[in-house]
């Protein structure tokens, strides 16, 4: 047993020294809390990196068609359409059947027509009819001015035809272009239920700013609509890994409940949600 | 993460303080967990040696290996005192001496035991303020961030649940840190001044037990 005052202190210095102390263990709390934050953060865990699909189109108002033809897909242009005439609505989803019946044998009116993006097949036809016509005539009396001078209108004919082949496959060429998707086969002047679901999302989609940090944020959706046209399921295909973004999509996709016109099946469609895309 | 950096400036400064409160706050809970889970054991360690051997002069030699233990530390302290008192009864002073001896070894004793839970109680001060103000600074946070919210609703015009939700979710994010601060400081406080009672309560005991063995010495 120590007496003396050294001998005290001694034990006291020993004995503090085998105590743990507050700065070891302010470090290990920091630790601790750098640990939780990654945790929470989410990036202790590895993600997965994926290609990123192509960005869509989505800028369209129309109503959706089953069979879109190729023409312009974005539908600011129809928007004022619509304004003009509101209840020639469904006119313009069936544009075909009216200029059909309505004999033209001008040529410029048919040129007119192919500008405006309507089947080329038809209007070859009749410059073909034309030529027709004009052989017999050329048979009776060919003289050469004649002969050159229909020539040249032929010429001229090919080349308006070919413009207006042009035209149509510009799907941007501008204001006169039909409403259709880019790559449409179909025979309906309006987009598909795709981009017509893209675009009713990205109205519907409301997120702040300021929740998200990153822009580059995907999410991908299955969504299936029955043949009514009723919401019927969706489900994340892929998520971004942002709650926040994931939840407001999902709210976007809930307030779309309803196609119309009703698709008359079960649509099963796949649709990228891209935050980029979204913000524009 | 996202909600954090885009909070306000002011629910920053809240956040940060928090956080600060949350470090240090853990920080004192694992040393306090250490310290008195091995006070408890090396006391029960010391009580089970001092009952085991009868001569102070042995326990005297063995106390190094219960440096952590506040009864051995009593133990040191009333001993030396006893030390002291005995070489002045050798000098000569009769039962007067004797009395004052025992009184010497409880006033060491006292002074050992409130030195003892003071360190024992050390820092624990810090939890109980965490405990019971982190929950105010957070909500200070949360009503700042719901005012600067409504603000942004003023300016631009929109008040859809879509506008106002981001702003009032980043707000809650500060109540939400306050209580993750507070809950566990609470807790942990709790927790340490119950074992500090029953150590305290120990070392009482402990006194008790010493001073009638003096006592005995002097009547033998």
């Amino acid at each position: 047993m120590s007496r003396s005052g050294a001998d005290n202190r001694r034990w006291r210095r020993d004995r503090e020294r085998r105590e743990p102390r507050l700065g070891a263990m302010l470090g290990a709390s920091l630790a601790l809390h750098l640990v939780l934050l990654l945790l929470v953060g989410g990036h202790l865990l590895p993600r997965r990196h994926q290609p990123r699909p192509p960005a869509y189109v989505v800028d369209l108002v129309n109503l959706p068609v089953k069979a879109p033809q190729a023409g312009r897909p974005d539908g600011r242009a129809k928007k004022t359409v619509r304004k003009k005439s509101a209840p020639s609505a469904k006119k313009l989803s069936r544009p075909r059947p009216k200029p059909k019946p309505r004999p033209q044998p001008q040529p410029k009116k048919v040129v007119t027509r192919k500008k405006a993006g309507t089947k080329p097949a038809v209007k070859r036809t009749r410059p073909q009819a034309k030529a027709a016509a004009t052989r017999p005539a050329a048979a009776k009396a060919p003289t050469r001015a004649e002969q050159e001078r229909l020539e040249r209108r032929l010429e001229m004919l090919r080349l308006k035809r070919q413009l207006a082949a042009l035209a149509a496959s510009d799907t941007r060429a501008g204001e006169n272009a039909p409403l259709g998707e880019e790559k449409g086969r179909g025979s309906e002047q309006g987009v598909g239920y795709r981009l017509w679901l893209q675009q009713a999302y990205k109205e519907a989609w409301a997120l702040s700013r300021y929740q998200v940090g990153r822009l580059d944020l995907e999410a991908e959706v299955e969504v299936v609509y029955d043949a009514r046209g009723f919401l019927r399921d969706y489900s994340f295909r892929r998520k971004s890994g942002d709650r926040l973004f994931d939840d407001s999509i999902a709210r976007a996709i809930r307030s779309v409940d309803r196609l119309e016109p009703p698709p008359g099946k079960t649509l099963r469609e796949t649709i990228v949600f891209n935050l980029k895309d979204l913000m524009d | 993460m996202e909600l954090i950096l885009g909070a306000g400036p002011v629910v920053k400064l809240v956040l940060l303080i928090l956080v600060y409160f949350s470090v240090v706050s853990w920080a004192i809970i694992l040393l306090k967990f250490r310290v008195i889970r091995r006070a408890i054991i090396e006391s029960e360690r010391f009580l089970d040696f001092f009952w085991a051997k009868k001569n102070f002069e042995a326990i005297g030699q063995g106390l190094k290996e219960f440096s952590h233990s506040p009864l051995s530390v009593l133990f040191r302290e009333a001993y030396r005192e006893l030390m002291r008192g005995q070489r002045g009864s050798e000098a000569g002073g009769g039962p007067v001496a004797e009395l004052g001896r025992a009184d010497n070894v409880a006033r060491a004793l006292r002074r050992a035991t409130t030195s003892e839970t003071q360190r024992l109680e050390k820092y624990l001060t810090f939890l109980a303020t965490t405990g019971s103000t982190a929950p105010f600074i957070g909500l200070f946070g949360t009503v700042w961030g719901i005012m600067d919210s409504f603000h942004g609703i003023g300016k631009t015009g929109s008040a859809s649940l879509a506008v106002v939700a981001p702003g009032i979710s980043e707000a809650l994010i500060a109540t939400a840190i306050g209580l993750v601060a507070a809950i566990p400081a609470v807790v942990a406080y709790n927790h340490f001044v119950s074992k500090v009672n029953v150590l305290t309560g120990e070392m009482d005991n402990f006194c008790q037990e010493f001073l009638n063995i003096v006592q005995r010495m002097g009547r033998d």
